[in-house]
């Protein structure tokens, strides 16, 4: 592994562990180290092993090699950002091959090639103190299937940071840290650990005691549900004797959803909340859950004239989970001077769209809109949650009457 | 949780009664925190009850392009009060984490409860003292734009600011900008504004605050999060000039990592929200990003294949353009493109960064202009080039190579 997180990880020389293992034969129980273990054959056969694969980049002219899993779709990957790092440079190629197991990485001919990929970023990158925690990718091919698709955590954090939990991490490191043994491109994973990772930042997560190698970035870090293992983070950092995780987000399960967005496809797996650990009472059969939600609202409503205050109209969306796709809008108020109202939506995280906003110039009258769409303003925010309608009539003379309103919500 | 179908009942029993249409909105309203004077059952309640005489809005002042002012309702006790003493809190000294977070989700919570004009006016309160204290946490934008974190008390209120009244948002914004704040506060009153500007009356305001920022060299040389970010706000209100100025301002900052990296995912962004302010100054100006090849190559490779003037400027590309060393060759590797960034904005979203086709459309549409381009005899000095991406977008079946020397990561 190229990138280290600095602090607050203390780094043992690779030296000073190779001559006490070589000296004194400990074991890492010994040590309580947790590191990769090559597979078994019969691990590898396992659902998870068979969808962690292996990544090859190309990056200007030189090649980089890391892990990666099939999740959410079979034509998905996830890995980590610093696969492809680029400051105006994209990875021109990128492969990925599930399962493989050898001394050597394969051909890029018998790898499967991934057409393009999402990776987390925003403006302040290196500047802000949370590199870390933005290095995720989604990789993604419109015509290779990459393998049978993983189940993810929408938010691993909360299972990694649990004490108790059963939790893994798998790739294809070259060198192990710990004992510097060669790693070959054999998958491996470590040992499993219940101990609880801690957060660096909210989604950069650390544990000591565990560490992996080089070559095992990107690769799925696992925490049990219910006896089947789910991807509940992505391996970006480590040390000797510490791992640095990135735990899945609603970030990265929007990425997901636009990702196949692109590809045309739809999710055959699920990203789910974690289990409750405590044994809870069956539920009961829900109804399949919408894809999109229409909240209706008619009536006259008497919109105070000449009054400051607002009117509110709360339409609460309950039963669309998930990220925002599609919004529109339709709305129906009857006045002679649509120029005295202050009308605006607001997102039940916060964001306001502007549908109408006073102007002494604007002499129409009436505001009527028929399915406008305000997917500029909300796409990728949160479904669920209370949306507010607000107006306000701001002069007084022309009264204005609310008569009925629709807001459709669509979800990736 | 309420159904959808609970109002509808509840206007007919409204409109059986006599019209008391008022019950519609007080149903669908939850109750806010009490606040002084008491909602009375004739009034909306919910709400403060409106003025006893309505209050007319102010007289659009002379020179008001757009908007009326409207005063402001006096500012909700209780929540001033919670402010106030989350400020005093702040000033004793670092707050732990979760708790802060905890408590700035509660008063977010009743911001929201209170009508938008007195949780404007209870922002503005505090906003118009000036006191101010470090939260501890980043400047960490969050879905739609709204802030996950702010870093100090005033940056946190400012991100309110632009959840309530727009009208009230918007003038203190506008007002806030004229002051020249610190990075952080610059940055989100320029989000508030790029956000109320549905009709555009506050982009030439926009673009002149964020060159303003542009042009300062402090800020460049130590980049703050906030200044980064707001590059979105450029992002939103593009045009050709900001495209030239975005370029000549990154130019002698090369070796500036932050500032470098922004500038690309900005224009990145650019090329793909409002490709015509990229091609303009690209078609102007035959040293386009001559010193950044990569970088032309990088955002040329998202013109669009079924869009004739872009497959006009990607002939001027190929043949007019004086290309640095491996370049094309790179433009070959990756054109069309189907990388994108993303994440969360303080304005733009994220629905915009992917094509209006899927990217199986495009790849049909690039090959069959590939087949085109390769016809065309002016074009044979780049011929290999064009064969490069025709040949990616129609892989041969089972191609026989040798592993990669590969670096681990």
């Amino acid at each position: 592994m190229t990138k280290t997180y600095p602090r607050p990880l203390r780094i043992q020389p690779h030296s000073v562990f190779s001559a006490a293992v070589a000296t004194l034969a400990l074991t890492p129980a010994a040590f309580g180290q947790i590191y990769p273990i090559a597979e078994t054959a019969a691990q590898l056969a396992t659902p998870a092993s068979q969808s962690t694969g292996i990544v090859v980049s190309k990056i200007g002219t030189g090649y980089y090699r890391g892990s990666g899993a099939v999740a959410r779709h079979g034509q998905l990957i996830y890995s980590c950002g610093h696969m492809i790092a680029s400051n105006g440079v994209w990875a021109s190629e990128l492969y990925f091959l599930r399962a493989w197991n050898s001394s050597s990485i394969p051909a890029l001919s018998q790898m499967k090639a991934v057409r393009g990929y999402k990776k987390y970023a925003d403006y302040q990158g290196p500047a802000g103190a949370l590199e870390f925690s933005k290095d995720f990718i989604v990789g993604y091919d419109a015509t290779n299937t990459f393998g049978p698709p993983l189940n993810t955590f929408l938010d691993g954090a909360t299972p990694l940071r649990t004490a108790g939990t059963t939790k893994l991490i798998a790739g294809y490191p070259a060198k192990i840290d710990y004992t510097g043994a060669a790693g070959g491109a054999f998958q491996y994973y470590t040992g499993s650990f219940t101990a609880p990772m801690y957060s660096v930042y909210p989604t950069y997560l650390n544990i000591s005691g565990v560490s992996t190698g080089g070559g095992n970035s990107g690769g799925p870090v696992f925490v049990s549900d219910n006896g089947t293992l789910k991807i509940a983070g992505v391996l970006i950092s480590g040390a000797t004797n510490a791992a640095g995780v990135y735990a899945l987000t609603s970030v990265a399960e929007s990425m997901a959803q636009s990702a196949m967005s692109a590809i045309g496809v739809t999710s055959t797996t699920a990203a789910t909340p974690p289990t409750p650990t405590t044994p809870t009472a069956p539920a009961p059969s829900a109804p399949p859950a919408p894809s999109s939600v229409t909240l209706s609202y008619s009536g006259n409503y008497a919109i105070p004239d000449g009054n400051t205050a607002y009117s509110l109209l709360n339409l609460p969306v309950t039963r669309l989970s998930g990220t925002v796709k599609t919004v529109t809008l339709s709305l129906n108020i009857t006045t002679k001077a649509a120029g005295n109202l202050d009308v605006f939506l607001r997102s039940p995280n916060g964001r306001v769209a502007i549908i109408r906003q006073n102007s002494p110039t604007n002499k129409t009258a009436n505001v009527v809109l028929n399915n406008t769409s305000l997917t500029t303003t909300f796409a990728g925010s949160a479904c669920t949650g209370t949306w507010g309608l607000f107006m306000r009539d701001v002069v007084k003379g022309n009264p204005s009457t609310f008569n009925s309103t629709a807001l459709t919500v669509t979800k990736l | 949780m309420k159904s959808p179908r609970r109002p509808r009942s509840l206007l007919t029993l409204g409109l059986v009664l006599g019209g008391v249409a008022l019950g519609v909105f007080y149903a669908l309203t939850p109750p806010p925190v009490a606040t002084s004077p008491v909602a009375t059952a004739t009034e909306r309640a919910g709400f403060a009850p409106p003025p006893s005489a309505s209050a007319p809005a102010a007289p659009a002042p002379a020179n008001s392009s757009v908007h009326r002012e409207i005063p402001l309702p006096p500012p909700d006790p209780a929540v001033h009060a919670a402010l106030g003493a989350l400020l005093t809190d702040l000033k004793k000294g670092p707050i732990e984490r979760s708790a802060l977070l905890a408590r700035l989700k509660a008063l977010k919570a009743s911001i929201h409860a209170l009508p938008p004009d007195v949780a404007a006016a209870t922002l503005i309160a505090w906003l118009d003292a000036g006191a101010d204290a470090p939260t501890g946490l980043g400047f960490q934008v969050g879905a739609e734009g709204v802030m996950d974190e702010s870093p100090t008390f005033r940056t946190a209120l400012l991100d309110l600011l632009g959840q309530t009244d727009p009208v009230a948002s918007l003038a203190y914004s506008q007002d806030l900008l004229a002051a020249k704040p610190g990075p952080e506060e610059y940055a989100l009153a320029l989000r508030n504004l790029a956000w109320l500007n549905p009709d555009g009356a506050q982009t030439a305001l926009i673009r002149q605050s964020f060159l303003a920022s542009l042009n300062d060299p402090a800020l460049a040389a130590h980049p703050s999060a906030g200044f980064l970010e707001s590059f979105d706000v450029a992002v939103a209100v593009a045009n050709v000039d900001l495209v030239r100025a975005l370029l000549a301002h990154q130019s002698p900052l090369r070796d500036n990592e932050a500032l470098s990296r922004t500038t690309f995912i900005a224009l990145d962004r650019i090329m793909l929200r409002t490709p015509e302010a990229i091609l303009a100054a690209f078609a102007a100006d035959p040293n386009f990003l001559a010193d950044q090849p990569n970088w032309r190559a990088s955002l040329l490779a998202r013109l669009d294949p079924t869009n004739p003037a872009h497959v006009e400027q990607l002939r001027n590309y190929l043949l007019n353009t004086p290309h640095a060393e491996n370049e094309l060759s790179y433009f070959a590797s990756i054109y069309p493109l189907a990388n994108f960034f993303e994440g969360n904005r303080l304005v733009t979203d994220w629905e915009t960064v992917n094509p209006a086709q899927t990217i199986p459309e495009r790849d049909a549409a690039a090959r069959t202009l590939m087949d085109g381009l390769l016809a065309d005899p002016a074009l044979r000095g780049v011929a290999p080039s064009i064969e490069t991406i025709r040949l990616r977008l129609n892989p041969p079946a089972n191609p026989s190579s040798p592993p990669p020397p590969a670096v681990a990561l």
